[in-house]
């Protein structure tokens, strides 16, 4: 601190920065700590409800814990403590699983190409007119709010129970997301290819073949896989208003009770999501950074 | 508008062809795998179709359906007697389970993500804590919010808390990794500067560490702020509270125009929200640029006492 006292002048700056600096993080923090204070009132997050309300999760949480035996761990079906009891319901889970598997990829698949297509229209630098380009972009704003389970329950009415409402749900929810995240990138793409091949005498459909889609097919095709593992995990929960996949099943241990079950399910979405996880995030690391 | 390149004839194409057959063959490999992968994802609706898919006569009925929810959407009868103060306290309350759940996982992800980070358990004693935290994010991520909301809803009760308990538990998850995947992308100068001058291990974390990776944790908490108040809307779904609730009540009494008002509010809602990060982020992420200091009277020539230029943006 010697060298900051000998220059008196440094030292008053310092001191005024300091101050600003100070008095506007105070300002914030207290900003953030009132509007945290008034939204834990108003969704009743109170220490003293948490407080009573842990050992009932405790208490739910330990009783989804399977009954296992290391007697009898390997005996057959009818043997209570044995993993066969536990998993007496993998018929029913398994191909449940395959069904929500099949869901998230025919989703992602049809609409990252639609989402492809629409966010060339909807970017400011590509060949559409101001009216489509705000038209599409206020649709895919109300199709990616409208929450998937709204859509599902939708088209649940229309279609009857099954697969296809659940597949059209997320098609539609993922449409309107990947749209707006693809014509951001897009848009952040360098206009000197386009405006080369403008030059050349290109067409708008060859110039944006040529000039933007080499530029950002790499961040398209990873943010589509991203889509995936998000896709798997909310495909999970469609079944919830029976639009297939394993989240009937998970509904319905919850609801009747099949503490055991509850536990199986969960750990089996968990091992997917996370195998399609480190699967993706794999493959976008190649498709970013292509090594060859 | 002319082209001042003339396109080359047919015989030149052969010719250009002949001289560059690499090129030619790298567009042939091109379009037969494009070719290909448009088959296998033609087999792949097909076989899917075939297992899944309706019959046409019921998706024919269906889609008449459709096209009369479509049309109720956009004809809002009785409009001035809805309840308004019904809806809009639902939206508020969405909004509070979602800044509750968002910031107590920001507040609880932030010290998990260092106990994570890969650069900061990085002895052999801490290497297991931080892959048994890692672990855990997955298990807390991999769930979905609306599930988490279910089980919170059959222990805690019906209501907001288990709302906001589930966007908790999962933005935990979220956060923590995403957190940590920052924590790890720093660059270790600082840090061994800071080692060199003797700081203790919460110092180095705290300004060696944190430093530069609160950016990324800004923008993520603050992007995690927007997507959550799209997604909680499924949790009124499961009985956890918002505005969830008034879709699916309108939905079975076939209310499609409150359907259309909610999801549109809800829009202007989000819209709202991207503002004011957009705000923060461009004052947080970006920085003010702090003055240089400038001496009124340059009399010492000696080493020039400027603010520090790196720490621009230096978070407090």
């Amino acid at each position: 601190m010697k060298t900051l006292s000998s220059h008196p002048e440094f030292e008053r700056y310092y001191r005024r920065m300091r101050r600003i600096q100070q008095r506007e993080s105070t300002i914030w923090s207290l900003a953030i700590l009132g509007l945290y204070l008034g939204s834990t009132h108003f969704s009743e997050f109170h220490l003293t409800t948490l407080w009573h309300a842990l050992p009932h999760l405790f208490d739910y949480l330990f009783k989804t814990l399977p009954v296992l035996h290391l007697a009898d761990l390997f005996a057959d079906v009818h043997t209570k403590g044995s993993l066969a009891y536990w998993g007496y319901r993998l018929h029913i889970q398994l191909p449940l699983i395959w069904e929500t598997l099949n869901l998230a990829f025919a989703a992602t698949i049809i609409s990252a190409m639609l989402a492809i297509l629409l966010a060339f229209l909807a970017a400011n630098n590509g060949p559409a007119p101001r009216p489509l380009r705000q038209a599409i972009r206020t649709v895919s704003a109300f199709l990616r709010t409208m929450p998937e389970l709204a859509w599902a329950v939708m088209f649940v009415m229309a279609f009857g129970v099954g697969a296809i409402p659940g597949f059209l749900a997320l098609a539609l929810h993922t449409i309107g997301s990947l749209t707006k995240l693809f014509y951001e990138a897009i848009e952040s793409a360098s206009p000197r290819p386009v405006s080369g091949l403008l030059a050349c005498g290109a067409g708008p459909v060859q110039a944006v073949r040529f000039g933007l889609w080499p530029q950002v097919k790499p961040t398209l095709l990873s943010y589509s896989f991203m889509r995936l593992e998000i896709n798997f995990r909310q495909s999970t929960i469609l079944g919830l208003v029976g639009a297939g996949g394993i989240g009937q099943e998970l509904m319905t241990n919850i609801q009747l009770s099949r503490y055991d079950q509850v536990s199986i399910t969960l750990i089996l979405i968990i091992l997917v999501v996370s195998l399609l996880d480190s699967l993706s995030s794999r493959i976008r690391r190649r498709v970013l950074e292509p090594t060859s | 508008m002319t082209s001042l390149i003339k396109a080359p004839t047919p015989a030149e194409v052969a010719r250009i062809e002949r001289q560059n057959p690499e090129l030619f063959r790298a567009q042939g490999r091109y379009l037969r795998r494009l070719g290909l992968s448009g088959l296998a994802v033609v087999v792949f609706y097909g076989l899917f179709l075939l297992q899944y898919g309706i019959s046409p006569q019921q998706a024919l009925i269906g889609l008449g359906k459709l096209g009369h929810y479509f049309l109720h959407m956009f004809i809002w009868r009785d409009f001035w007697h809805w309840p308004f103060d019904y809806y809009l306290t639902q939206i508020f309350i969405t909004v509070a389970i979602v800044f509750t759940g968002t910031l107590t996982a920001t507040l609880i992800a932030l010290p998990c993500s260092f106990l994570a980070a890969r650069n900061v358990m990085s002895s052999v004693w801490l290497r297991p804590i931080g892959f048994l935290m890692r672990r855990l994010f997955d298990i807390l991520r991999g769930v979905d919010m609306a599930i988490w909301g279910l089980i919170f809803v059959s222990a805690v009760g019906l209501g907001p808390l288990a709302g906001a308990l589930a966007i908790l538990v999962q933005d935990t998850g979220l956060l923590g990794k995403l957190y940590a995947e920052g924590h790890e992308a720093v660059a270790k100068e600082p840090t061994r500067g800071l080692n060199a001058v003797g700081a203790n291990s919460l110092q180095k974390y705290r300004l060696g560490v944190f430093t530069q990776s609160f950016p990324t944790f800004l923008s993520l908490s603050l992007y995690q702020l927007e997507s959550n108040t799209r997604s909680a809307a499924v949790l009124g779904f499961v009985g956890a509270g918002g505005v969830g609730l008034i879709y699916a009540e309108n939905m079975r009494l076939w209310h499609w125009d409150v359907v259309m008002f909610i999801t549109l509010c809800l829009v202007v809602i989000v819209m709202l929200i991207d503002a004011l990060s957009a705000q923060l982020r461009k004052r947080y992420i970006l920085g003010k640029e702090i003055p240089d200091f400038e001496p009124a009277t340059p009399r010492h020539p000696g080493p020039p006492y400027s603010a520090s230029t790196q720490g621009s943006t230096r978070p407090r």
